[in-house]
């Protein structure tokens, strides 16, 4: 009996190691996991202009973020009780379709910046380069950035509870 | 526990010995103030399953990779098997106690050990003797004298914010008990309270009253203090059926065999400074009597079980990657106070009484690094100090002393994370020894994976050491018996896990685990009984887990596990004929081979919500008296309905109906101790009355 055992364990234990080996993620799958779940938390404290659409929210994301993926696996389908329709972005998506966007990129985009539109971004000097929002890890948490100009030029006004979370900088560009 | 004893003598403690304690504690504070942090669980909410519910400032409290402490609780991460059941999820399925918790967890199984007293078995084997560490916030209830934990309408689930559960040793970390596996019960702290909760329920069996009891929680945060409370009064009955005893004699426990137990708990804490103290009293009225044959009908048993204890706790961080943690545990606890007790109102009979005092100082160090590296050392240092009261040894018991050295270490790649650990212990009547640990896990992307191998060392304990000299001085046949040795435990588990869907994920494991010298509960010719090591009992098996959310169908979980004997030479643990020979060599005693249980949660209002469970043990065997006895497959089916904000703001009614079908548990004995099964209940019906402001 132990003997049979053992070679039950082995063998599957074979299967685990062949079975991993052609896949790989990094190893980051929790702070994507806040990052997501940020996101989500942060529109709440968030009031869009009276123009802005009130039926359902978008969050524009590309597909290839590890933070779409945790997105998809949270499952999260409502912010403030309005249904939230996850964007994958390519380049035909229309960015001003969205009331969220999480970008990829170091700087916010230059054709909604004056709309109303909340930028996020993992991206090192994202909020001083014009965007809103900038996630950085600080003693292992995550931190957020703000950059309460671009809000103002966006119409958004965060609710001063989520104001007090955040560090706030100011645009480097513009002030030089 | 396993021991019973005829005749009463007393013994108080040595003073000296109080002397020799001090020293002990004096030499400790002054050489190093150190001590162990109990590896509490308990100062994150589980990453894996629950940070979907933080709002955003307790979000911004978790960190992007995970302790030590943490790692042993994400259920993907965990370098160990892990189960995690969260205080909504009890709350939802209308839990009565812990045991309907626990019944859900792939593994683990209840019987009778003796007295109207349920104890649980872990993977085919029975966690008496201290082979299960259970503790609420880091206070370990396990009692330490025999190390037993004893449930049935004890635990309440009003407080818990979640359970976590590591099927496996976790001896390294978690200690001496945590040799088959660790429950640590984590309660919700002031600010989750936030506010006063009133609850009380009753239940009533087809034939007599369940259940009844009291509920107040309470907790505050006020800037870095946090204050919460609760205390809970529950007196219940075992069941409503008709006990038999292997003579043909029996009793009926409808309103009868009393379950009453008084439970309270204070926190406190102030930024990294955590206090608490716990209280927890718990009677068990019983006839059916320690082994085959029931008391007279003028008098009954009554076993009580108290602990009084408190737990300081602090955490220094040095900078982001550098903490320190350091602590001090103290438990009275007077478990096995067993008393006669008469119906026409004699005096009662004080048959035993043993207390025991637990001292442990603990001091960690965690270094961490921002890719989730980490390295933790720590130290403690722990003994115990017994006073009998009342009891048939004549004797002094010795200090039990335990020093320990432990680390662990963790090093992550992108395709495995490696994970070293190795225990030093010097007991003071046992010697010494080493565990190590090795684990390689990761998740990767969908997939996660588990490789483990741990050891455990379990030295006996107090009861354990008692017994034994106590069977030396009394029996009546002259024999001595040999004090036992300390067990040794090897563990080999493998665990795969994949989400199929965003909304559909399955986990699979398998395991071996043997135990070497395994403590063993027998008898002589007299049935005087003591304890002696088998050369060693093994088990392994498979247990898988999915979970299921539909958006309109609600949440599904379900559980399968499966157990074979893999050695016991001697067929101890197993079931016999009359003429000694094994005839089912693949089932331990009491435990069924296989175990699955469904849960579903259909929220069907923001405020309504139905839940129902499906709880299902393939044939059982056990003895009654010297006849082996086939218990039948059992499926329990139970449902609740909860209805939040009912009629006003805060108010909760639920309504549950346990074993619906009528199946009728039967909680078989787990070892050879010739107690027939005690009856489960019939069906429930259950009210429970909640109010929050």
């Amino acid at each position: 009996m132990r003997k049979k055992a053992h070679i039950y364990l082995l063998t599957l234990f074979n299967i685990v190691f062949f079975a991993c080996a052609p896949s790989y993620a990094s190893d980051k799958s929790m702070e994507n996991k806040l990052k997501a779940l940020y996101i989500v938390r942060i529109a709440e404290f968030i009031e869009w202009p009276e123009t802005t659409e009130k039926t359902s929210f978008k969050l524009c994301i590309a597909e290839n973020s590890p933070i779409f993926e945790q997105l998809q696996l949270l499952q999260i389908d409502t912010i403030n009780k309005l249904p939230l329709h996850i964007i994958a972005l390519n380049k035909d998506t229309a960015l001003l379709d969205c009331q969220i966007l999480y970008s990829e990129k170091e700087k916010a985009e230059v054709s909604i910046i004056q709309r109303p539109i909340l930028t996020i971004s993992s991206e090192l000097d994202f909020a001083r380069q014009g965007g809103m929002i900038e996630f950085y890890i600080d003693k292992s948490k995550v931190r957020m950035k703000a950059n309460l100009e671009a809000f103002a030029l966006a119409r958004l006004k965060p609710s001063s509870k989520l104001i007090r979370l955040l560090t706030i900088v100011t645009t480097a560009e513009q002030k030089q | 526990m396993q021991h019973y004893s005829q005749a009463i003598k007393s013994k108080k403690a040595n003073p000296g010995r109080r002397n020799y304690l001090l020293f002990l504690l004096m030499t400790l504070q002054v050489s190093t103030s150190y001590a162990i942090s109990p590896l509490a669980c308990s100062e994150v909410s589980d990453p894996s399953q629950n940070i979907e519910d933080l709002d955003l400032m307790d979000l911004m409290e978790i960190p992007v990779f995970l302790s030590a402490s943490q790692q042993a609780e994400c259920t993907k991460t965990a370098a160990s098997v892990v189960s995690t059941i969260s205080g909504e999820e009890l709350l939802n399925m209308g839990a009565r106690d812990l045991m309907d918790a626990l019944e859900l967890v792939p593994g683990m199984n209840f019987g009778v050990n003796l007295s109207n007293t349920v104890g649980l078995s872990i993977r085919g084997i029975d966690s008496d003797n201290g082979k299960l560490s259970v503790s609420i916030d880091g206070i370990i209830i396990t009692e330490q004298r025999f190390g037993t934990t004893v449930y049935g309408s004890h635990f309440p689930v009003e407080q818990i914010d979640r359970i976590e559960i590591i099927r496996g040793p976790g001896s390294i970390l978690h200690g001496n008990f945590a040799e088959l596996g660790v429950i640590n019960i984590i309660t919700k702290k002031g600010k989750q309270l936030d506010g006063v909760t009133a609850s009380g329920s009753y239940g009533h069996f087809s034939r007599g009253e369940a259940r009844k009891n009291a509920v107040l929680t309470a907790g505050k945060e006020w800037g870095d203090f946090d204050v919460s409370f609760y205390g809970k009064y529950n007196y219940a009955h075992r069941s409503d059926r008709i006990y038999t005893d292997a003579h043909g004699d029996s009793f009926d426990m409808a309103d009868n065999n009393q379950l009453e137990s008084l439970l309270g708990s204070f926190k406190m804490s102030y930024k990294k400074l955590n206090f608490q103290v716990l209280l927890d009293e718990y009677n068990v009225n019983s006839r059916d009597s320690f082994a085959d044959k029931i008391t007279p009908p003028e008098r009954y048993s009554r076993n009580s079980f108290s602990t009084y204890a408190t737990k300081l706790f602090y955490q220094y961080d040095f900078n982001e990657h550098f903490k320190l943690d350091t602590g001090f545990d103290f438990s009275r606890q007077t478990p096995w106070e067993r008393s006669r007790k008469y119906i026409n109102g004699e005096d009662d009979v004080l048959k035993e009484k043993v207390s025991v005092d637990h001292y442990k100082f603990d001091l960690k160090a965690t270094y961490s690094h921002d890719e989730g590296h980490y390295l933790v050392i720590g130290n403690s240092y722990q003994f115990e100090s017994y006073q009998h009261d009342v009891s048939n040894y004549t004797g002094e018991l010795p200090l039990f002393g335990n020093y320990t050295l432990y680390t662990e270490a963790v090093y992550k790649t992108p395709w495995v994370n490696i994970l070293g650990g190795l225990r030093f212990d010097a007991y003071s009547e046992y010697d010494t020894n080493w565990s190590p640990r090795i684990a390689l896990t990761k998740q990767l992307g969908k997939f996660h994976y588990k490789a483990l191998y741990s050891q455990a060392f379990h030295a006996p304990t107090g009861g354990n050491y008692q017994l034994n000299e106590e069977y030396n001085q009394n029996n009546t046949l002259g024999n001595h018996v040999e004090l036992i040795v300390p067990e040794k435990t090897h563990t080999y588990e493998l665990e795969i896990g994949y989400d199929f869907m965003s909304n559909l994920s399955v986990s699979a494991n398998m395991f071996y685990t043997r135990i070497n010298n395994y403590f063993f509960y027998t008898f002589d010719e007299n049935f005087d009984d003591y304890y002696t090591n088998l050369d060693g009992i093994a088990t392994w098996g498979a247990e898988t887990s999915l979970n299921y959310q539909h958006r309109q169908l609600g949440r599904f979980k379900f559980n399968y596990s499966f157990y074979r004997t893999a050695y016991d030479p001697l067929g101890t643990n197993q079931a016999h004929d009359p003429d000694g020979n094994i005839i089912h060599p693949n089932i331990n005693l009491g435990f069924p081979a296989h175990k699955f249980s469904i849960n579903h949660h259909l929220q069907i209002t923001d405020s309504f919500s139905f839940n129902h469970t499906l709880i299902f043990s393939s044939e059982r065997y056990a003895y009654s008296g010297a006849d082996l006895i086939h218990h039948k497959p059992t499926a329990i089916y139970n449902t609740y309905f909860r209805y939040q904000d009912a009629l006003l703001e805060g108010l909760e009614v639920g309504l549950g109906i346990y074993d619906l079908f009528n199946a009728q548990f039967q909680y078989a004995q787990y070892y050879n101790g010739s107690h027939p099964a005690l009856p489960g209940n019939t069906r429930e019906f259950n009210l429970k009355l909640t109010y929050s402001f």
